[in-house]
């Protein structure tokens, strides 16, 4: 099941790592570019990114004394040299512009340093920012950089660009951002090969893969390099909304459900992991570095105790080789692999401790139980919920959740009838406020909430039946369709049909044609014929890159690397994205942010003034504790 | 044929040649009459005449505020004039061949060797006092200054804009001469700067500190040697010392015992010194020993030293003296037995058929590959080409004896060479030797050819190393587009049938050449050519042709490029909101580009964006709703601006938004009502928030009129309220509520909450009141209620459920285990 070991054999893993090492060999010299002590001022997006590429030591090693997130806070530091590493953002410009100008308006004063300021935008300086910077009064003082970090190595086989603002970014009509996409499919193209074979599905997609091809053009690869990626699938999150709205179910899908999974990183309670006594989050790192995760991540939730115990046991079997040693030489071969066997058991420590607590949140608790219930009646019959949402509604869940189901059931029964649909429109409205407005209006132009127009063939039922999207007995084949518990999410399904020999391009192009977009098409890119002979000459299974233009969920993930290991496919996937994403982030992408700083001053007052009293409160007992131990005390003299 | 070891001479253990490099071209320049300055590696010579001098009329050359710019064969290539206003103080030279100027007032220029202008800087204080310029140094690309009012001033780089003012100490006085240290050579990695003055005293100052040497008798000459390890100095009584350059070491002193003023002093190698004594004609060569040497001229001399020699220019030619390398004195040295030599002497004798060559290469085949080496190695020191064929020759034939030799090393030196003498002869007139060579590379050398606008020979070299050629062919592109004779078809035409098929060619770069001689048909037509949006675009911005740039940047989907477009056009006062609108209109791309922009800084366009390019009013009432969020305006302002948006959602025809923005300005309305009545907060909150907050208050009636107002469902409002009481526990209220009227939805919610407060006894009041036995049971568990538990499941005689009572409650207490 693990999917290390599948992948460490693999050509297209060389090529990779050494695009791994050349953006780690770039910050390095980034780092030294600029000489002396020096403070790093960094996007708080950046900071996970940073670490998936090299580790936190290394800093202390080039001179950096600090590490600060950016904000507009102002903050003292007798450090000269301040370097910015900056996402280029309208948002991010504003605070850079602050803190340069405020160091510089301290420098005017006596007896401080004069201090330099670099900017690093990553992954690429824009002429935007560029411009803003200069109209808030940065001057020209400043030296401007670029670190070409784009595609992050979160795992072996997922790259990501960590671009949280991607979805965003579609939902208002804004896809510059494509561009840059490009540009990094272009950049690690010079390091694993020209891939040769490109496919699309969606309006982005489509404007991705011809951008790709000119900016092919216009720069010059190399195209003599063995292509290592023999096909690229790009595919349009807009054109399977629905299966983000679904609970994830596979492992690494419910943690990043229930806590949040960022750049591999999971924050999360000391007494989630069994460890008391600690009030700090405990950040775990969940990547194939983990043995065991590796063999957990993509599992179905109910398959994970089960493994567990299993596990357990073989662990504790291991300890009693020791007992059946029975010389120096037996004892030797114990204490060499001990080792090995402490760290296993640590990991199984930890991740039993964080099965029960899900296992405490979801099938202990009835709420999340009847929420699965609705969605897969949903998913398997398209049994409409209305009473439960209203009810949620009333009871005033959280929004992001209600919003899910909501939409779920908007796109499995094809949209609302009118009435209906202003009924939850204004329920909404009237119970989570009026600037909700913004939120229903986006995702009614995605699609996601919608009024119905009557029945359309392209209806969810539809895809269900001709996809074959459920499977009620995935608990015994092993099938990518357990990261839902038996629904299948689609798009790994067409990326199955697409290279099963016996379906193919035809079938997928008609299915897409059918029931997604227009959109939908193939390219060949060029390649010399020295490289075409090379790809021939190797055996392995041709890798093909599954591209998430909007996002990929864990559970996705999960899917394709179940997929890779049923036997109807002629390739390999990996998967390429513009972010990790799941089905709150989606929501919540929708969400206008409205500068409503009046509610949130009385909110921080409000807060403020409660942790007063209870200081009061607190000093007020210790008090009444000491008077007492002090009357106790002259009662015993007095005894 | 003579031996070249006749022209050697023998000094201080080594062998040292003066060739004879050219017969200068030019015709009646007097050196003396000139100051003068040359370029390393063989570069050009630049003469401008020295006004300190008297020089008869007949002599003076037409123009005279001019630099004369000269190949090393004396071939005149450009008159460049420097100006009239200011006098210059320095001059010097680039490696690729430009000329700084430093000018009194403290201007440097940068002029191509035609005169044009290529980078001007000019040094003044933050007060802007103009300062002047008593001494100035050129070197490389970096110039030191020293101010009349003995302030220094150091450019590193002219590429960079920075330079930086080095503090001077205040005993500095007058100062005798200046040198500088660059910084590659320095410890401290910042130039250093060796000043000497009348009083006897030499600092050492660099950017953070002095350090001052007293002397005995004032330094007239300080010369830091080409690897700037050592410092040679002159003094005013005649000695010649050597130190290195940190002050450690003295290496030499040379006692000349005469009062007369070297006019130059020089350095050939890193060891040994020139002095070049012009009124005594002499030419006096010191050597560490204390050896020396002396040559004899009857015309005045320019010394300019390179790294493996030094160039010496009279009136009439360019000599270059420098050390015999060992593997050439070991070829042609007399009595030589080394086998280099003997190998050389046996390829003569093939020449002549004899065979006794081949039995002197047989005798020592251990060391031939050595001995080709060597072979190879002398031709790359040797000038003549006669010359350069018999050692090459030799080494072939060496080769021919061996089956492993590496054929690179001898095709290698074969081609460079072919290169070298090309650039060596008269027409181009760079007396390059293979080391300087190797040290400046091919690119550089191919950028001085087109510099000297040799694009032929530079593409042919090019063509015959099999380099990149497209920059070659780009420059000469740029001196066609500004030929005069010809009509812009023409040469497009001959432009696109040299350059059209070769790829990397920027055709941008040619463009804008184009554009700037005024010819803006021809650039854009170039501009076709151009494969790179990222080039097309800011070019056509600055050729004032907006619309077709953004056209260009939408084509490539680059964001960059759009915004630079939209920027311009934003900031071009030229283009008023109607054209922008006429230039933006279908370009969907740049216009959601604009709005995010928009957004951001500049929300008064955003609005008529949406009218003239959108057409959608839905959306402009959105935004107004955006705006009338925002907590900058006032409350009257906001509910105006969503009265506005009521009229573009009835435009749009969108019931929906406008019923809730209707509800909204209700609401609005009834809290600041409220608001002022109770001065609480309300207003941000939704219609249940504001409606708990009432019934928190006990504000029932206003409550109600709430519910009524925005038809409230009877559902949600029993939630609302009960959530209401719960937070304030008011049980009784919450009890009485209960039992006056049926809840439509259900009990289960009573019960839900009060155990989560922890009133279980409050609790225990709903329980009989659920529905579903069940849940009932269910709740009683809950609160350990067991017995109450039991009876539900005996009243609806289940014996399961029964069983499950009593499997969890306590032993001690009577649970009947049958019905």
């Amino acid at each position: 099941m693990s999917s290390k070991i599948d992948l460490d054999n693999l050509t297209y893993l060389k090529g990779v790592q050494s695009y791994r090492e050349f953006v780690e060999k770039e910050f390095l010299n980034i780092l030294e570019s600029v000489s002396g002590k020096k403070a790093i001022i960094i996007d708080p997006d950046l900071v996970g990114a940073l670490s998936l590429i090299l580790e936190i030591p290394v800093l202390k090693e080039h001179n950096v004394d600090k590490l600060i997130p950016l904000s507009s806070e102002p903050f003292k530091t007798q450090i000269k040299k301040l370097v910015f590493l900056v996402r280029p953002q309208m948002s991010s410009m504003k605070k850079v512009a602050d803190q340069i100008i405020q160091h510089e308006q301290n420098q005017t004063k006596k007896d401080s340093v004069e201090q330099n300021f670099y900017v690093f935008f990553v992954p690429r300086v824009t002429i935007i920012c560029k411009k803003i910077l200069e109209q808030l009064g940065v001057s020209g003082s400043v030296i401007y950089g670029e670190f070409h970090l784009d595609l992050i190595p979160f795992d072996e086989d997922v790259y990501s660009l960590a671009n949280e603002k991607a979805f965003r970014d579609y939902v208002l009509g804004d896809i510059s951002s494509l561009y840059y996409v490009s540009r990094a499919l272009v950049n690690i193209q010079s390091f694993i090969g020209i891939i040769p074979e490109i496919y699309y599905m969606g309006k982005h997609s489509k404007i991705l893969s011809e951008m790709l091809l000119r900016m092919r053009q216009e720069s010059d690869l190399d195209d003599s390099l063995t292509p290592q990626v023999k096909y690229l699938l790009i595919v349009d999150r807009e054109n399977d909304l629905l299966t983000p709205m679904v609970t994830q179910l596979n492992y690494e899908g419910m943690i990043d459900e229930l806590y949040g999974i960022s750049h591999t990183l999971a924050e999360l309670d000391p007494n989630v992991l069994g460890k008391e006594g600690k009030i700090e989050k405990e950040k775990m790192v969940l990547n194939s570095n983990d043995l065991l995760f590796s063999e957990l991540r993509d599992l179905n939730m109910a398959l994970v105790a089960p493994f567990l115990v299993k596990k357990a046991r073989s662990v504790s079997s291991q300890y009693d080789t020791r007992k059946q040693a029975r010389n120096i030489g037996d004892l030797k071969n114990f204490i060499k692999k001990l080792p090995n066997i402490q760290r296993e058991h640590a990991s199984l420590g930890t991740h039993i401790s964080l099965t029960m607590d899900i296992g405490a949140k979801t099938t202990g608790n009835s709420d999340f139980l009847e929420r699965l219930d609705y969605e897969l009646n949903l998913l398997v019959e398209s049994q409409q919920c209305d009473d439960y949402i209203e009810d949620c509604i009333a009871q005033q869940k959280d929004l992001i959740s209600v919003l899910r189901i909501l939409c779920l059931q908007s796109m499995v029964i094809g949209g609302f009838k009118n009435k209906k649909f202003d009924f939850f429109r204004n329920e909404i409205i009237q119970t989570y406020g009026y600037r909700h407005v913004f939120t229903l209006d986006s995702l009614e132009k995605l699609g996601m909430l919608k009024k119905s127009e009557g029945r359309s063939k392209r209806g969810f039922a539809q895809i269900r039946k001709s996809m074959d999207l459920i499977d009620e007995n995935y608990e015994n084949t092993k099938h990518f369709s357990s990261v839902h518990s038996g629904y299948a999410p689609q798009i790994i399904k067409l990326a199955q049909i697409l290279f099963n020999p016996k379906q193919g391009y035809n079938v997928f192009q008609d299915l897409v044609h059918n029931f997604y977009t227009e959109d939908v098409g193939r390219q060949k890119q060029k390649i010399s014929i020295q490289a075409k002979e090379e790809m021939k000459e190797i055996t392995e299974k041709p890798v093909c890159m599954v591209f998430f233009v909007g996002g990929v969920t864990f559970a996705e993930i999960s899917a394709i690397r179940i997929l890779n290991q049923m036997e109807q496919t002629d390739v390999h996937f990996v998967i390429g994205t513009t972010h990790i994403t799941n089905g709150n982030k989606i929501i919540e992408s929708t969400f206008e942010k409205v500068e409503d700083n009046i509610l949130k001053k009385k909110k921080d007052e409000f807060l403020r003034n409660k942790k007063i009293k209870l200081r009061e409160k607190q000093q007020e007992q210790l008090q009444k504790q000491l008077l007492k131990k002090e009357k106790q005390e002259k009662g015993k003299k007095k005894n | 044929m003579e031996n070249p070891s006749v022209h050697w001479n023998q000094f201080d253990r080594y062998y040292y040649q003066k060739r004879l490099v050219f017969h200068m071209g030019w015709n009646e320049i007097d050196l003396d009459h000139y100051l003068i300055e040359s370029a390393p590696f063989g570069g050009l010579i630049a003469l401008l005449r020295d006004d300190q001098k008297i020089i008869n009329i007949k002599n003076i050359k037409t123009n005279k505020n001019c630099i004369f710019i000269y190949t090393c064969s004396g071939k005149l290539i450009s008159e460049l004039d420097y100006g009239h206003k200011q006098r210059v103080k320095a001059f010097g030279w680039t490696l690729d061949e430009k000329l700084i100027i430093v000018y009194d007032d403290c201007e440097i220029v940068v002029f191509d060797i035609f005169g044009e202008k290529i980078k001007t800087k000019c040094i003044t204080s933050r007060d802007s006092t103009v300062h002047l310029v008593y001494k100035a140094k050129v070197w490389n690309n970096g110039v030191v200054i020293l101010t009349k009012k003995n302030r220094l001033f150091i450019v590193e780089n002219l590429s960079q804009p920075r330079f930086e003012e080095y503090s001077v100490p205040e005993n500095l006085g007058i100062v005798s001469d200046l040198e500088i240290l660059q910084p590659k050579f320095s410890l401290t990695g910042h130039t250093e700067v060796f000043v000497s003055n009348l009083a006897k005293n030499l600092f050492i100052i660099d950017n953070d500190q002095t350090l001052e040497i007293e002397f005995q008798e004032m330094i007239t000459h300080l010369k830091v040697s080409p690897t700037g390890r050592l410092l040679a100095y002159y003094t005013e009584t005649g000695n010649l010392h050597v130190i290195s350059t940190d002050f450690r070491s003295h290496f030499l002193e040379f006692q000349m015992n005469s009062k007369i003023k070297p006019k130059q002093i020089a350095w050939c190698s890193s060891d040994t010194v020139l002095l070049n004594f012009e009124k005594k004609n002499t030419l006096l060569m010191v050597a560490p020993s204390q050896s020396f040497l002396k040559y004899e001229y009857d015309e005045p001399l320019y010394l300019m030293t390179e790294e493996d020699g030094i160039r010496i220019f009279t009136n009439s030619c360019c000599e270059f003296l420098s050390k015999v390398p060992e593997v050439v004195v070991n070829i042609f040295g007399i009595g030589s037995t080394s086998f280099s030599s003997l190998l050389y002497d046996a390829s003569q004798s093939y020449e002549k058929e004899s065979s006794k060559g081949d039995e002197v290469i047989r005798s020592k085949m251990d060391q031939l590959p050595k001995a080709i080496t060597d072979c190879i190695t002398a031709s790359s020191w040797v000038f003549r080409r006669d010359l350069q064929k018999k050692l090459l020759n030799a080494a072939a034939i060496g080769k021919s004896y061996l089956d492993n030799f590496v054929h690179d090393i001898f095709a290698d030196m074969c081609k460079d060479l072919r290169v070298l003498n090309e650039v060596r002869g008269w027409e181009i007139g760079m007396p390059l030797t293979y080391r300087q060579f190797e040290k400046i590379g091919i690119d550089l050398l191919i950028e001085r050819l087109i510099n000297r606008k040799h694009h032929y020979v530079a593409l042919k070299i090019c063509e015959y190393l099999r380099i990149r050629k497209d920059r070659v062919l780009v420059r000469w592109a740029c001196q066609k587009v500004k030929s005069e004779n010809e009509t812009d078809e023409q040469i497009l035409k001959s432009i696109i049938s040299k350059l059209g098929k070769e790829e990397n060619v920027s055709f941008a770069s040619i463009a804008s050449v184009a554009y700037s001689e005024s010819k803006n048909d021809l650039a854009i037509k170039l501009l076709d050519y151009e494969k790179s949006a990222s080039e097309q675009v800011p070019l056509l911005i600055n050729m004032k042709n907006p619309g077709l740039a953004l056209v260009k940047a939408i084509e490539c989907a680059n964001p960059d490029l759009i915004y630079l477009v939209l920027l311009y056009l934003l900031n071009n006062e030229d283009i008023n909101e109607n054209s922008l609108f006429q230039i933006l209109s279908n370009k969907d791309m740049a216009i959601n580009l604009l709005i995010k922009y928009c957004k951001y800084k500049k929300k008064d366009l955003l609005y008529k964006l949406y009218f003239q390019l959108k057409r959608d009013p839905k959306v402009v009432g959105l935004l107004k709703i955006t705006e009338s969020l925002s907590d900058k305006i006032n409350l009257e302002m906001k509910l105006k601006i969503r009265n506005e948006s009521l009229i573009a959602f009835g435009v749009s025809k969108n019931n929906f938004l406008k019923k809730i923005t209707e509800d909204n300005i209700k609401l609005v309305k009834l809290q600041q009502d409220y608001q002022q009545r109770l001065e609480l907060v309300f207003i941000g909150l939704s219609i249940n928030q504001t409606t708990a907050k009432l019934l928190e208050l006990d504000l029932e009636k206003e409550a109600k009129k709430m519910k009524k107002t925005f038809k409230i469902p009877n559902d949600r409002y029993w939630w609302i309220k009960l959530r209401a009481l719960a937070k304030r526990h008011r049980w009784k209220k919450l009890y009485t509520w209960a039992k006056n009227e049926k809840s439509p939805i259900g009990y289960d919610p009573f019960v839900e909450i009060c155990i989560k407060n922890r009133v279980g006894n409050e609790a225990l009041n709903y329980i009989p009141l659920v529905k579903d036995p069940y849940n009932q049971v269910k709740f009683y568990l809950r609160l350990n209620k067991f017995e109450q538990a039991a009876n539900i499941a005996i009243k609806e005689k289940n014996q399961n459920l029964l069983q499950h009572v009593k499997s969890l409650a306590p032993k001690n207490l009577n649970i009947p285990s049958h019905i």
